[in-house]
């Protein structure tokens, strides 16, 4: 299973940290293309700097990108084919009657034609990611929700492997209604510890 | 606000203790009469007054700690809950004849359906009752409970008390929308979660 991280920005490159300190392999592209990326040689272990092109055929496709970029993204592949796109955007001062009464999630998923389309890891700061668990075995939580429970199930699974605690709120209509802007989840770190 | 909570049981007494902790009053009410539930709270070392099931069902916001089965008889007592505002800490997973019982339904639903009139609002059914009295280490954070309600009134009202019990307290919205997540078995029942706060 391949992943891709579209996206070298704040959000892009913390993504990339946390998958070489997992030891969990993954491309990474922009649009300048790969020469322009620089990884920290400790990340360069399981990150490998690739064109767009390639990126985008990746199993999973995470869109490390702008929120107003998503569009512009979505379209440029025809057609997804069932390949699973990870959205970590939050839609900050948007006016949500753009929506229609969705949630982001659902509109931006609209852009991605044949794609299993997953709303993950938008709900903190991407500092907050990499902040210290204050007691044993503590796992950070990271939202989950997709209308493609097999493709919430694969990206649990990623989640689970980069360190965290997925929890899987099922479908959009729930899920990406609790991770909007304003709703109860965002900017919530929580933590779950075992019993 | 008058606050009575329904059972002695593993819930009901957990409860109550996080009402003493928090220096907040509370009735405590079964359907065994006053001197029985006078006993149970002697018993179990709570601070709470024990009220006759009628003058429990009085109260303002009333906390279902009995069995699920049970609630049937709680709601046929009183043909009219307006005023009231229930907080549904049952869960039906464990019946033997669960599917039987809720025909598709969610369980919050059905109990609704006993206090017409009433706000219900889910909450305090997601963890063991030891779970819910134990506090790890505050530097974890809050623990996190979650609340759902179709009154958003209702809702927030029970996120402050939570709130006021100990608990860091996320309102996830109607019983049939963010709800259905906290219906037990699901994604956000039996989670040991803190919330860690952001610096």
């Amino acid at each position: 299973m391949t992943i891709s991280i579209i996206g070298t920005a704040t959000v892009g490159m913390t993504l990339a940290r946390l998958f070489a300190r997992a030891g969990v392999k993954a491309g990474i592209a922009n649009t300048r293309g790969p020469s322009w990326i620089d990884l920290d040689r400790q990340v360069a272990d399981a990150i490998t700097p690739v064109d767009l092109r390639e990126a985008l055929e990746a199993d999973i496709v995470i869109a490390a990108v702008p929120f107003a970029a998503m569009e512009a993204l979505g379209r440029s592949v025809q057609d997804w084919g069932g390949r699973i796109v990870v959205d970590v955007t939050n839609a900050f001062g948007v006016d949500a009657q753009v929506f229609g009464g969705r949630s982001s999630s659902e509109h931006n998923a609209d852009f991605f034609k044949g794609a299993a389309f997953v709303k993950a890891m938008n709900h903190l700061p991407y500092n907050v990611f990499e902040t210290a668990i204050a007691g044993p075995d503590g796992r950070r939580a990271v939202f989950v929700s997709g209308d493609d429970a097999e493709a919430n199930e694969k990206v649990s699974g990623v989640a689970r492997d980069l360190g965290f605690a997925p929890i899987d709120l099922g479908h959009l209509s729930i899920g990406g209604d609790l991770l909007r802007v304003g709703g109860p989840l965002l900017m919530k770190n929580l933590v779950e510890y075992p019993f | 606000m008058s606050t009575a909570i329904l059972g002695v049981g593993r819930l009901g007494t957990a409860l109550t203790k996080l009402f003493n902790r928090s220096g907040m009053e509370v009735w405590l009410a079964t359907s065994s009469g006053v001197e029985s539930t006078r006993a149970a709270a002697r018993r179990h070392h709570l601070d709470a007054r024990a009220v006759s099931l009628d003058e429990a069902l009085a109260a303002e916001t009333i906390f279902l700690a009995l069995p699920f089965l049970k609630i049937a008889d709680v709601g046929g007592m009183r043909s009219d809950w307006t005023a009231t505002t229930i907080v549904d800490c049952t869960n039906a997973f464990l019946l033997p004849n669960r599917d039987e019982v809720l025909r598709g339904r969610l369980s919050s639903d059905l109990v609704a359906g006993h206090f017409p009139g009433a706000e219900l609002v889910k909450a305090f059914n997601q963890l063991p009752a030891p779970v819910l009295e134990h506090v790890p280490a505050p530097e974890w954070g809050g623990r996190v409970v979650f609340v759902a309600s179709n009154s958003a009134a209702a809702s927030a009202r029970i996120a402050r008390l939570g709130g006021d019990l100990g608990f860091s307290a996320i309102e996830v919205g109607r019983l049939d929308e963010g709800g259905v997540l906290i219906q037990a078995q699901n994604a956000l029942v039996l989670r040991n979660l803190f919330d860690a706060g952001i610096a």
